[in-house]
């Protein structure tokens, strides 16, 4: 055996972190609920603990799921969060919302439908291109069959 | 910053070959320095090639191989080089638990899209037949069990960049695009690239994001340009209905075949069931107008 390679340290506590950022910004932006700080992790698929020092490490591939705790105007609340992770980059996040009070379901809900960015279209002119790619465009033949049926659908 | 130097050096340069072909608008780009004498041959055997692909592939035509398939069952011998087209039907066949199969022919036609485009369903919409009840291809042969209709619509054009390209590097072209409709294969021994914008389904006069390729293929899939009734031409035979829940698709890949069956059968299976066996990047566009992405996917996807 060689030297021990020192592996790349998984941590479990950072996506952590995330997500309670996640629930931070979702309760902010909302403005009604105080994030208490505390926040429990209930299932994780990572298993490796170690130093904050790991910081940015890589972690294992995989589909994190969490419920975050916090405190409404009402009482005890409850938000899920479940991100994919690939290569250490978040490629997929859901939140479920799992309160119980209706205000809360409202606006857990408002914010489970609207945290994720929405794609947006640019005129092709703005942008610089050389090609463009897309549904293929349509054969001529059923561009001509669709205008002859938009015609007689007219008449 | 590389594609505009490219651009402008070539732009009143390079040889530009634009024709139909499969049902869409081809443009293949030259950049190497090539005489017009063999521009013109080049030319030749491209469009030769293709015919040769249409009379055996193209649905569209009523003398073509599958035509004639559809009307007879039995053994018949396919070209040589149909063994990677049908072997990664095959694949992707069970990977997407037939949601993508060129047995759907029929399903097509029956629901509209036919060679005349009639565009009117015709009759009760029926499954297609399980690729074991129908087909056993043994190379050269493919043996039809029942006549059946093959519609190869979801990586046949993928297929023929690939094809074309290869007649391109055969005849020492290094440097090149295809362009078969917004599928589009680019090769560049130099140091540039080519910025592909993603048409926006929604208004095809935007693009939704910007990628840069260099001796890759990216292939779109959506369903925005050939509707007709209820229908577009994406279509689970599973459900029996048009896909809703996403509207476009776009692979990039080495190869056009792969990335264009791939963006097809991203429609119907999430990526990671699909890039054990291949390596490709991707983009999933929703309807709901979020994303999935892979992680390197070489580009820029606009968002608010």
């Amino acid at each position: 055996m060689g030297q021990t390679a020192t592996e790349p340290k998984k941590n479990s506590l950072v996506p952590g972190v995330l997500i309670v950022a996640f629930i931070a910004v979702a309760v902010i932006y909302y403005g009604l609920n105080k994030p208490n700080g505390s926040m429990k992790k209930t299932t994780s698929e990572t298993t490796d603990t170690s130093s904050a020092a790991a910081m940015m490490a890589s972690y294992k591939n995989g589909e994190y799921s969490m419920v975050g705790d916090y405190v409404s105007p009402g009482g005890d609340e409850q938000i899920g969060v479940k991100v994919t992770l690939e290569n250490g980059v978040i490629t997929a996040a859901e939140v479920t919302p799992m309160a119980e009070r209706p205000n809360s379901v409202k606006f857990q809900g408002i914010f489970a439908k609207n945290f994720a960015p929405l794609i947006i279209g640019k005129n092709i002119n703005e942008v610089k291109i050389d090609k463009v790619s897309g549904s293929s465009l349509s054969p001529k033949g059923f561009k001509d069959a669709i205008e002859k049926i938009k015609a007689e659908a007219k008449t | 910053m590389l594609s505009r130097k490219l651009r402008l050096k070539q732009k009143h340069k390079f040889m530009k070959f634009v024709f139909d072909a499969i049902g869409t608008k081809w443009q293949v780009d030259i950049y190497d320095q090539i005489s017009k004498n063999d521009s013109v041959l080049l030319l030749e055997k491209i469009n030769n090639r293709i015919k040769k692909y249409d009379v055996v592939y193209s649905r569209f035509q009523d003398d073509s191989l599958v035509t004639k398939m559809s009307l007879k069952k039995g053994m018949y011998k396919l070209p040589d080089d149909a063994k990677n087209l049908i072997e990664i039907y095959e694949n992707i066949y069970n990977l997407t638990s037939g949601a993508v199969t060129p047995l759907i022919g029929q399903l097509l036609v029956d629901s509209g899209y036919d060679s005349k485009y009639s565009l009117f369903q015709k009759r009760k919409l029926n499954p297609p037949p399980m690729w074991n009840d129908a087909i056993d291809y043994s190379f050269p042969n493919i043996t039809l069990k029942v006549p059946v209709l093959l519609d190869f619509g979801a990586a046949g054009k993928g297929y023929l960049i690939d094809i074309v390209s290869k007649i391109l590097e055969k005849n020492n072209i290094t440097s090149y695009c295809i362009d078969a409709g917004g599928d589009i294969k680019f090769a560049n021994k130099n140091n540039g690239t080519l910025r592909v914008g993603l048409e926006n389904p929604n208004n095809i006069s935007q693009v939704i994001g910007v990628v840069e390729i260099k001796n890759k293929s990216i292939c779109g899939s959506a369903g925005n340009r050939r509707k007709w009734g209820n229908y577009h031409h994406i279509f689970n035979p599973m459900t029996m209905e048009p896909v809703k829940d996403i509207i476009a698709t776009w692979v990039i890949s080495d190869l056009a075949l792969t990335a264009d069956a791939v963006a097809t059968a991203l429609f119907f299976v999430q990526p990671k069931i699909l890039s054990n066996d291949y390596n490709f990047e991707y983009l999933v566009l929703n309807a709901d107008r979020t994303i999935n992405i892979s992680p390197k996917f070489p580009g820029e996807i606009f968002s608010k």
